[in-house]
Formats: C-alpha cells, sequence, structure tokens
C-alpha cells in the first residue's frame, strides 16, 4: 500500500465502507463509502429522504445495516458496537433530556453512564459545563432551560466523554440566530480541540460557517465528499477571463489535462473544474499563454456551500438521467 | 453504583415526595382505623401493598423503558457504557424505589396496627382466610411483595419486547403492559388454589411427587417465574444494547415451562396408570411448547429483513451468526415436533391407543406451520400491527367462523376437521386437506417474499 494511502487511513477516524442499508419496503443506503479525516467537521447534506439520519445511526452504533462495514478510531462498530460507543458522541435531531433532573445531575448520570471513575466525574462535570459554558446553570432543573442551553446541554451530555467523533443530527433546528451563533463558535472549538464532528443539517449558510468539508448524499448514495475550502489538491472550480474574443474558448479548455465540467463558455470568458494544485495552476496558465490564449485573468472561483451542493445534485440529476437513456 | 440506578434514586426521591408518601398512607390508614377498627387499619396496610407494588409498580416499570422512547432519552442510554444487567436492574429497581419505600412503609403500619389490634388476618392456611387470629402473618405481605417483583418484572419484559418493534402510541401500550403484568401476578396474590384451581378447592399440590400445600407452591410458582422475567428482561436488555444474544435462554424457558407444568398433579392424575402419565407428560409438554411456539411468532419482530438474514446465515453455515438469528419460534416448534414424535410413539405403544391420536397431533403440528406461514405472509413488509391483526382475523375466520359456518349447513364432522383440529375422524382427512391449507400458506409467504426480495440480493450481510 501506498504511504499517500497509509496517511489516508490512519488519518481517517470514520471509515464507512459499502455500507447498504434497507427498511423492510425500500434501501435507504447503497454501498455508501466514505472517510472522514480527524479534526474535521464534515458537513452531512441531501434532500429530505436522502438517508443522512439513517447513516448517522449506522455510524453510531444503533442501527445494523444489511451489508457493509464502519469502523470509527479503528474499531468495528458492527461487531463491537458497545465499544466503539466509548468513541463517538451523538446528538440526535429530536433528543431528549432528563427534565426533573438538575444540569448537574445530567451531566453526572452521564459521566457515570459513560465509565467516568468516580473520582473524575465531578472534574469532567466542571470541565464540560465551563466548555458548555453551562457553569452558572449547574443547579438548574433541566426542564426549566431554554431550546439554546438544552442544546448546549445535549452537546454537554455527548461530549462529557470526550469521545473522538461526535455525530449531530440537524443540531441548530429551532434556534435562534444568536443561538446559532453560539454553536457554530462551539462546534469550531470542539474540532480545535481534536473532536471529528459529522453534522447533518438542512442550513448549508450555517454549515459553511464552520464545515471543512462537505459530504453530499442523495437517494441513499454519496453523490460529492469534498473539502470546502483552503484545500489546493482538491477539485476547484477555476474562471479564466480573456481580453478579446477568441472561439472554441470551451473545446480549447477541454482538451487540457485536469480541466472537467467546462461550463458558462463563451468567446471572452470560461469556468471549469480543475484538479490540479497550485503547481498545475500554473502550468495550466503558461500552456494557455503559449498557445496563445489573451488570457487576462485565471483564477479560483469561490463559490458558496449552496451553489456547490445544488450545482453537483443537478449534475447527479443529469448523469441519472444519461444513465437511465443509456 | 450502578448509573442508571443513581439516576432513578434522583428521579424519584425528592424530599417532597420522600415526606407525602407517608404522610398520605398515615392519613389513608387512619381514616380506616377510625371508621372501622385497627384490624381495618390493617387489612388496608395489605391491601395498600399490593396497589404500590403491583398496580402502580408494573406502570413505573413498564414507563422505564417506554418512557424513555418517548422522551427521547433511550438511544442516549443504549449508547452508554452501562452493561445490560446494570441497566436490567438499574430500571427495575431504580424506577419502582418510590413505590418500594411506600409498601415498606405500609408493612410497617400492617405490623404495628396488627399489634394494637391484638389480631391479625391468616392467609397462609387454607379455609382460614376468614378467621382472625392472634399473630401477625407474614405470609400476606410475603405474597404481594412477591407478586410485585413478579408485576414489575413482567411489566418490564413486556415493554422491553414491544420496544423491539419499534411502536407508535407508547403511551399505551405502558397502560397495556400494566395490565397484562397486573393479571398475571395478581392470581398469586390470592392464594394457591384460585391459582391453579379456580373452581374447585384443593389441599394439596404434588409436584413429581413431592407435596406442597397450594399457597408455599404459589409462592415457590411466584419467585421461580421471578426468576426467569428478571432473566428474560435481561436477554431483550442485552438485545436493545447490542449485544450478541442467542436463542439459548429462549431454549432454557422453552425446556423449563413444559417440564414445571407437567410435572404439576392436582388429585386426577394421581389415579392415572405410570404408562398414561408418561403419556400425559409429553402430551403437556406438547401443548406447552406448541403455545410457546405460537406466542413466540406473534410476539416477535419479523419482518423480510430479519428473515433474510437469518435464511443467509443458515445457507453459509455459520453457527455463531445462526445463533443470534434464529427466531425464537424455530426454537420452541423443534422442541415442540419432538414433544409430539414422544407422544405419538407412546400412545402407539400403549394398550388404550386412542383412534386417530397421532393424526390429531401431526395436524395440530400442520395447523402451525399454516398459522405461521400465514403471518409471515402478512407481516414480511414491516406493517406488524396491520399484519398481526389481519392475522388473527383470519385464524378466527379459519378456526371459529368457518367450522361454525359448516355445522351450520349440516356438513360433515370430517369436512369440519379441516378447519379445525379435533380428536378422532380417519386419519388422511384429518391431515390431508391441513397439509394442503399448510402449503398454500407457505407459498403465499414465499410470493411475498419474492415481491419483497429485488431490495437486496447482491449484498453480503453485514457480520453483527
Amino acid at each position: 500500500m501506498s504511504s499517500a494511502m497509509d496517511r489516508l487511513i490512519s488519518d481517517s477516524v470514520v471509515t464507512v465502507d459499502g455500507l447498504v442499508f434497507d427498511y423492510p419496503t425500500q434501501r435507504a443506503l447503497f454501498s455508501v463509502t466514505c472517510r472522514v479525516d480527524r479534526a474535521t467537521i464534515t458537513a452531512l447534506v441531501g434532500p429530505n429522504g436522502a438517508g443522512k439520519t439513517t447513516l448517522l445511526r449506522c455510524i453510531a452504533g444503533l442501527e445494523t445495516p444489511f451489508a457493509g462495514s464502519v469502523s470509527v478510531a479503528g474499531l468495528d462498530v458492527l461487531a463491537e458496537p458497545r465499544r466503539a460507543h466509548q468513541y463517538i458522541g451523538f446528538l440526535q435531531d429530536f433528543f431528549g433530556l432528563y427534565d426533573d433532573l438538575t444540569v448537574r445531575q445530567c451531566l453526572l448520570f452521564h459521566a457515570a453512564a459513560n465509565g467516568i471513575g468516580k473520582a473524575a466525574r465531578r472534574r469532567a462535570v466542571e470541565r464540560t459545563a465551563e466548555r458548555l459554558d453551562l457553569q452558572d446553570r449547574l443547579n438548574q432543573t433541566a426542564g426549566t432551560l431554554s431550546r439554546g442551553l438544552r442544546q448546549r446541554l445535549a452537546i454537554a451530555q455527548a461530549i462529557i466523554h470526550e469521545p473522538d467523533v461526535i455525530l449531530l443530527d440537524e443540531p441548530a433546528a429551532g434556534l435562534d440566530p444568536e443561538a446559532r451563533e453560539n454553536l457554530s463558535a462551539l462546534l469550531r472549538q470542539l474540532r480545535d480541540g481534536g473532536m471529528t464532528l459529522i453534522v447533518s443539517s438542512h442550513i448549508l449558510t450555517e454549515l459553511e460557517d464552520y464545515s471543512t468539508h462537505m459530504l453530499i448524499l442523495r437517494d441513499g448514495r454519496v453523490v460529492e465528499h469534498c473539502p470546502i475550502n483552503g484545500d489546493a489538491t482538491a477539485v476547484r472550480r477555476l474562471r479564466l477571463v480573456l481580453s478579446r474574443a477568441v472561439d472554441g474558448l470551451g473545446e480549447a479548455l477541454t482538451t487540457r489535462s485536469g480541466v472537467s465540467n467546462v461550463g458558462g463558455a463563451d468567446p471572452v470568458s470560461a469556468s471549469f473544474d480543475f484538479g490540479g494544485d497550485l503547481n498545475a495552476q500554473h502550468n495550466l496558465l503558461s500552456d494557455l499563454l503559449t498557445a496563445g490564449l489573451p488570457v487576462a485573468a485565471l483564477s479560483e472561483e469561490q463559490r458558496s456551500m449552496h451553489q456547490v451542493y445544488r450545482e453537483r445534485l443537478r449534475r447527479d440529476g443529469s448523469d441519472e438521467t444519461g444513465r437511465g437513456a443509456a | 453504583m450502578n448509573p442508571e440506578f443513581m439516576r432513578n434514586l434522583w428521579s424519584e426521591l425528592s424530599a417532597h415526595r420522600l415526606i407525602a408518601m407517608p404522610l398520605v398512607l398515615g392519613l389513608v390508614v387512619a381514616v380506616a382505623w377510625v371508621g372501622g377498627s385497627a384490624g381495618t387499619a390493617a387489612w388496608v396496610a395489605n391491601a395498600a401493598i399490593g396497589v404500590l407494588l403491583i398496580l402502580w409498580g408494573a406502570r413505573l416499570s413498564a414507563d422505564s423503558v417506554l418512557g424513555e422512547v418517548v422522551d427521547r432519552t433511550w438511544d442516549s442510554q443504549r449508547m452508554s457504557a452501562i452493561g445490560p444487567w446494570a441497566m436490567t436492574w438499574g430500571k427495575l429497581f431504580g424506577s419502582t424505589v418510590y413505590v418500594w419505600y411506600g409498601a415498606f412503609l405500609c408493612l410497617v403500619l400492617a405490623f404495628v396496627t396488627t399489634h394494637i389490634q391484638g389480631t391479625g388476618y391468616v392467609m397462609s392456611v387454607p379455609r382460614a382466610a376468614d378467621r382472625l387470629l392472634p399473630v401477625f402473618d407474614w405470609w400476606l405481605p410475603v405474597k404481594i411483595f412477591a407478586a410485585g417483583v413478579l408485576a414489575q418484572a413482567l411489566a418490564l419484559f413486556v415493554a422491553l419486547l414491544l420496544l423491539r418493534g419499534r411502536p407508535s402510541k407508547l403511551r399505551l401500550r405502558v397502560t397495556l403492559t400494566q395490565a397484562l403484568a397486573i393479571a398475571a401476578a395478581s392470581p398469586f396474590v390470592f392464594g394457591g388454589s384460585l391459582f391453579f384451581s379456580p373452581f374447585t378447592e384443593i389441599s394439596q399440590i404434588q409436584w413429581y411427587g413431592i407435596d406442597f400445600p397450594p399457597h408455599q407452591f404459589a409462592l415457590i410458582t411466584n419467585l421461580v417465574f421471578v426468576g426467569w422475567a428478571v432473566f428474560g428482561c435481561y436477554c431483550l436488555m442485552r438485545l436493545e444494547l447490542q449485544c450478541r444474544t442467542g436463542f439459548l435462554g429462549w431454549l432454557c424457558f422453552t425446556l423449563f415451562l413444559p417440564i414445571y407444568l407437567a410435572g404439576i398433579e392436582v388429585d386426577r392424575l394421581g389415579a392415572l396408570r405410570p404408562a398414561e402419565r408418561a403419556l400425559d407428560w409429553w402430551l403437556t409438554a406438547f401443548q406447552v411448547t406448541l403455545a410457546l411456539t405460537y406466542i413466540a411468532a406473534f410476539v416477535e419482530p419479523k419482518g423480510i429483513l430479519r428473515l433474510r438474514r437469518w435464511l443467509h446465515d443458515l445457507a453459509t453455515g455459520s453457527y455463531e451468526r445462526v445463533r443470534t438469528s434464529t427466531p425464537s419460534w424455530v426454537v420452541s416448534g423443534a422442541i415442540c415436533f419432538i414433544c409430539a414424535v414422544a407422544a405419538i410413539a407412546l400412545s402407539a405403544t400403549g394398550a388404550d391407543a386412542v383412534p386417530g391420536f397421532a393424526a390429531f397431533i401431526v395436524a395440530l403440528m400442520l395447523f402451525a406451520v399454516r398459522d405461521i406461514a400465514l403471518l409471515y405472509a402478512l407481516t414480511l413488509d414491516g406493517r406488524r400491527r396491520r399484519g398481526h391483526l389481519a392475522a388473527l382475523v383470519y385464524l378466527a375466520v379459519l378456526y371459529v367462523l368457518l367450522p361454525a359456518l359448516l355445522a351450520g349447513a349440516g356438513l360433515d364432522d370430517e369436512l369440519i376437521r379441516m378447519f379445525r383440529p379435533e380428536l378422532g375422524g380417519d386419519p388422511l382427512q384429518s391431515t390431508v386437506p391441513v397439509a394442503a391449507q399448510a402449503l398454500a400458506a407457505l407459498a403465499l409467504a414465499a410470493i411475498k417474499w419474492r415481491r419483497l426480495r429485488p431490495l437486496g440480493d447482491s449484498e453480503q450481510p453485514a457480520a453483527a
């Protein structure tokens, strides 16, 4: 195995391979394969019914798939779900709290339930409460907390045992803008602390604030899994602008190495996917200049997560139509 | 301390509730005393133990898991490091700790009021339930306490069973579970005679030649079934917490129940000859295991996914996987088959062979195959509630309405035997039509299976 592959696998804290999950009358996941790197935040997005929650529950070891494998922190979740749970924190979309317990009791219970010894329990509660800014609420009963604070407590319960991986299903649902901002900051803080997060949400603008990667599911299949920003080796969308019109610009670009999905080609500009690093981009620019193209600008298009999502789904839809026609 | 038990202590034993319970109970007993006598107060205190432990305790116990699902805290418990045994007893005794607190207070009140009165109700001596003797009869609270634990353990067991089907309307099911547990545990409170022979007074129960007074036997039975109920809870909790759990527990219970029930002799059996008693033993075992097969088939989650996994495991011959994926009704059915063969063999060698006995037993087995195949055909698509209801309706039509219609039309008994198992008659006419029905039901299930099967033929099941 190549060293690059070794590194890829060793950096992956969640590995999903060929996951198939069936409900009695329909298949929810079709051979889903993905790897999630350590200390990243992956936005799990897709239309309703795409299989996001099912995928999260399979990773959490709460559901048994029909086929495939899931490993978290090197542990086979299907073979050893209970051991794997020690490395996972899971916050469901509709979570519950023990409303008649105080925040301190809720945290103490989850610390004990997750195997934290008696001596370390109080320290864990204090540390987690501080992290989630709940120190002043420790003696308040959970049932009297606001929606945002309940969310914080639920996350605190999920991370009190310092899991490697945190799975969050629609964590911002029902939160006001301020609470959402706080949540974004909190998730970034957890990532900076070395945790790996997979966040399922419909609110793409908010996911963009903190996500490092995007995993798009559609009809139970992975449509795209890519870094969102700042990875020079990833496929990027570039925009070329010429100083004067040149006929056949689209065709000229399509033949170049690393170029794909040329779109919006008119005689003076075009956008395309480029699968190379900055050196390769430099080589492409030299190549285009050598070929006599009057290049005025070659820049990376800053697309919002929403744009990437829409574009990828649209492309997947046309691929599907093409496949269907074939 | 067990975290689940600790959490329940925090939830259940607030200062307010700790003060309220003795105040309310004291008031109730005082009213009974003022309105009657210290003896009345003692009776009320004993009755309150039953109300607290059986009526209320069963509800709390069922709610300890179904309530978690309703409140959406169950998945976080399933992901915790709490083991299945700790979770079982943490829920069983943690969720009911408040009613146990009340029950012990009632016990003290009953003891005190009995001594003040100077007489007590003696329930443990047969035919003396209405006599007042100058003693405090410990049997009564002991029986109620034992029945209380049984009701609570059964309620938890049924609640865990219900969870396996991922049902809706959970609050309603808490009430249903509570009612079932109360119905199962209550007879133990009222004594052995009522439990074993509701319509006649019996003075002695023999179990494999050992004599027991009925009330003692009822208490021992109660405690034994408490053990099985708690063990059942543990097994189901293992499944919920995703520990590998095979059919061994159910196999043990399927072996235990016929052995236990077939050993009970109430008056009549003592007169039987040894050969008749052996046949009677196997016949009882057959009936019990057949009933267990039906119960398991109805209660266990079915659906194409489970069936597909089991068939795949059988095909690949992995014992470890087969152990965990085999449906419980298959286990009971296999024991039932052995009992049927033994009963047929004994009846064939006996001096007083009953005509058509073997055909009757075979017909019963074939009816079971038909019914279970029909049940699968109606539930393979995962629609549990509707499928089970439809199966019950069809079985009622087949077992009750059709025979009644045929009998009303004055048709031959042999024709009625096609739909209702009855002893006697021609062996071929008793079995062949039932075999045809069983085949038809299997074909129906196979058609449904084929219709649903395209979902996942290409992949191999995961190794969970």
